[in-house]
């Protein structure tokens, strides 16, 4: 078995010291990784990522992460980055990781993504060169997440995005906001190549569950949306190790 | 200094929603704002003490004379993670 713990959506400040470790005890017995859908920082400060290191600090399990809008928002994502990266943390903006762990391998495609919207209500690639730009930006950000993605081999594949793929997770938002939440460019490349799981956050009034057009759940892992720091998602397959996983694998 | 009152209501909402996201303390894209009169209502969640009283010293701020009914509420989160088993 191979369990995952998601969260997204920290928005830890100068003041959130402590917030975040309290409920990290006990997860290196009970999870093999943790991934972070970004928003890590509140107003992207890299004071508030050192919040966040100081908060793992001596945390035992691997930590993989993406940026959100909010890491970006002072315009120090690179330094933020480093912050990170010196303190043991994978950062994806379009690259991809694999954690072996007991239960087998877990394969990590991670990129922020962005907004753009949903089939019928989307923006087009038309018009002002700033309308280009944007709708630019996220079919680059598709276009990462696919060929990543079809390029990673793992027991278990997860795409790992701060904005969503689809409208179903959004559910609870207003439906005016929903172009700046996701883009259903993502769920088309994630559909192309193929993943177990979606992880996002960013929609902090959003549902917690959805899935692809193609089939793929999709999980919103935003705090807000959980109502607790993270979620576990236990995948009975891979590399096995004791028989209780045995008889799960062998019935799948 | 423009007062609530003295321009329309959406515009007084749009301003401080605006100052609510461009604030270092508040950075907050998550506060809902309904103005009435001299008053502002805000709701939502935030996730520290500090964040909920920045909301209402960045309100003070644009229109000293508002009255604020701050009813955000901050976070707190269960500890028991939810478990999900996928095949
Ligand atoms: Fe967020
Ligand atoms: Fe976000």
């Amino acid at each position: 078995m191979i369990t995952i713990a998601a969260a997204a959506d920290l928005h830890l400040g100068l003041d959130s010291a402590g917030s975040f470790k309290a409920v990290l005890e006990g997860l290196d017995s009970s999870a093999d990784l943790l991934l972070l859908a970004g928003d890590l920082t509140n107003y992207g400060d890299p004071a508030e990522a050192r919040v966040f290191t100081d908060e793992i600090a001596g945390f035992d399990l691997p930590v993989v992460t993406v940026l959100g809008n909010h890491d970006y928002h002072a315009g120090a994502e690179s330094e933020i980055r480093s912050i990170l990266e010196d303190a043991g943390v994978t950062v994806l903006e379009g690259e991809s990781v694999s954690v072996s762990c007991d239960g087998g391998t877990v394969a990590v495609a991670g990129i922020k993504g962005f907004g753009g919207g949903f089939a019928g209500a989307s923006a087009a690639d038309f018009g002002e060169p700033e309308m280009k730009q944007f709708v630019a930006h996220t079919k680059a950000a598709a276009e990462s997440i696919e060929s990543s993605l079809s390029s990673l081999e793992g027991d278990v594949k997860v795409a790992l995005l701060h904005y969503s793929p689809i409208e179903a997770t959004l559910r609870g938002e207003r439906l005016e906001i929903y172009p700046f939440l996701g883009s259903y460019l993502l769920a088309e490349a994630v559909d192309r190549a193929g993943a177990d799981i979606v992880l996002h956050g960013h929609a902090h009034t959003g549902a917690e569950r959805g899935t692809t057009p193609g089939g793929i759940p999709v999980r919103n892992v935003a705090q807000p949306v959980l109502g607790h720091p993270y979620a576990l998602f236990r995948f009975h397959r891979g590399r096995l190790s004791g028989d209780s996983d045995q008889d799960t694998a062998d019935a799948s | 200094m423009t007062e609530l009152g003295d321009e329309p209501v959406e515009y007084s909402v749009a301003h401080i929603k605006e100052a609510l996201a461009a604030d270092p303390h508040t950075a907050e894209l998550h506060v809902e704002v309904q103005v009435k009169g001299s008053s502002v209502a805000v709701t939502g969640r935030v996730t520290t003490d500090e964040r909920r009283n920045a909301v209402e010293e960045v309100i003070g701020r644009l229109y000293p004379g508002a009255r604020i009914q701050n009813y955000i509420a901050v976070e707190v989160l269960d500890a028991d993670p939810t478990v999900e088993d996928l095949s």
